[in-house]
């Protein structure tokens, strides 16, 4: 919602009416999850892209 | 404040969410640690990218390649 919809945190905490901390953890969850799955898409050469 | 610190406080630094002092360490840290201040170029080039692609800009053979990832992706994250 934040990095693909480009939505604000304040909108997402209001959509899922979630705290603002929440959101943050929720957030660096996401982005862990998509970095995670980079890595492992790209290997290891995709380290320094 | 060492890499793994860091990699755990990137996304309230990028939020803006850290009090000054821990910025500061976080900032400390980055132009001392070469690793750590590539690791954080790479999180926004990330960050930004995902924001730039729409369905319209994806060819179909990309398309494709694309959703043969995912179901592969499927297989091996379960």
């Amino acid at each position: 919602m934040r990095d693909v919809l480009g939505w604000s945190s304040a909108e997402v905490c209001n959509a899922l009416e979630i705290s603002e901390t929440n959101q943050r953890v929720l957030l660096h969850r996401a982005r862990a999850k998509v970095r995670r799955a980079l890595e492992s898409y790209l290997g290891p050469e995709g380290e320094d892209a | 404040m060492n890499c793994i610190d860091l990699v755990e406080l990137i996304t309230e630094y990028l939020e803006g969410a850290m009090p000054p002092a821990a910025r500061d360490h976080v900032d400390e840290h980055l132009a001392e640690c070469e690793g750590c201040a590539a690791y954080l170029e790479r999180c926004r080039i990330t960050i930004r990218l995902t924001g730039n692609l729409t369905d319209e800009q994806i060819p179909p053979e990309a398309r494709e390649a694309l959703l043969g990832v995912f179901r592969h992706w499927r297989t091996t994250t379960a």
